[in-house]
């Protein structure tokens, strides 16, 4: 259940980014008529690189704690 | 292992911080892509200077503190492992960094230059710092005692920082295909809305290297718990094995 309702949450956050990006480039077409393709591409590697680290990060963070005590946790 | 309740690494202020970050990077979208107006000389292009320069002063302070840290770790007075481990994630963070600020800068360069790439001073000086920190992060994955592996790799990052200034500097003291800097000691050679969207740009990444590197830390924190409850129990096995 509580995988179903991950991979249901983490489809639905990955549309939902797909469609920003989307939208966003329209958006930024309208404005930036030159090389918008390269500029667009450069935004979202950057902000994509993040979110892909901030990610990982998060689901190790998950795995980790989960063989852990609160003792080993001083953020608790 | 044991029982659990905190099931993360997140706490209220890391996700306010993580909160001020993403509305940061919103902020920058809105100011650099939409709001602040094409240059004069760079046309739209100049749009890469909110992520690029970001990008690198982001670097340049993930390095700094990797380096003070393992200064921090070298003086006797201060040595503790938890300098080491700050250092490590701090690097990690400025590798992204450094790795995202080439990869704009190239195709920046390819639509000011027509190249994406010239061994110029400031390009082939940044390719050496991720090198350099690239090597770092794989010494730091190498077997050893937890100390000898600290005091090599404060070395190797205090060594590494040093060419975070002649990166800096080397548009100024080299003639160099790249720009000189926009901002310095003198002044801005940006105004209105454009300097207003940089400084946007150089909070959102602050704000973002500082969230990431809490969580990097805490992450660190658990790996290294792990690997001493492991060292216990096969220290207890072993003792165990003795005395039958």
């Amino acid at each position: 259940m509580i995988v179903a309702s991950v991979v249901v949450a983490s489809v639905v956050a990955a549309s939902v980014v797909a469609a920003s990006v989307v939208a966003a480039s329209v958006v930024v077409a309208s404005v930036v008529k030159d090389h918008v393709a390269l500029i667009v591409g450069g935004y979202v590697l950057v902000l994509g690189s993040f979110a892909l680290y901030a990610a990982r990060l998060l689901a190790r963070g998950r795995k980790l704690a989960k063989q852990l005590s609160d003792q080993d946790k001083p953020w608790t | 292992m044991t029982e659990s309740n905190v099931l993360h690494t997140g706490t209220r202020g890391s996700r306010i911080l993580g909160l001020l970050a993403l509305i940061g990077l919103g902020w920058m979208l809105l100011w650099a892509l939409v709001i602040s107006p094409p240059d004069e000389v760079q046309g739209e292009n100049v749009r890469f200077f909110y992520l690029h320069v970001p990008a690198a002063f982001a670097a340049y302070i993930a390095f700094g503190v990797t380096a003070l840290s393992s200064a921090m770790y070298l003086w006797k007075r201060t040595r503790s492992l938890t300098w080491d481990r700050i250092a490590g994630c701090s690097a990690e963070i400025g590798v992204l960094l450094t790795a995202l600020m080439l990869a704009t800068g190239m195709i920046w360069g390819k639509l000011s230059w027509g190249v994406y790439w010239r061994w110029d001073a400031r390009l082939t000086s940044t390719l050496l710092l991720l090198v350099m920190f690239i090597g770092y992060i794989a010494l730091r994955g190498l077997d050893a005692a937890p100390d000898v592996r600290a005091k090599r790799c404060a070395i190797v990052g205090i060594i590494a920082f040093l060419d975070v200034p002649l990166v800096h500097y080397s548009v100024t003291w080299w003639r160099t295909l790249h720009q000189t800097p926009t901002l310095d000691v003198k002044g801005a050679t940006i105004d209105g809305s454009m300097l207003f969207s940089f400084f946007i740009a150089m909070i959102a990444f602050i704000l973002v290297y500082v969230w990431l590197m809490l969580h990097r830390n805490r992450v660190a924190m658990m790996e290294q718990a792990i690997e001493d409850h492991g060292l216990q129990i096969a220290i207890a096995e072993r003792h165990a094995e003795v005395s039958a």
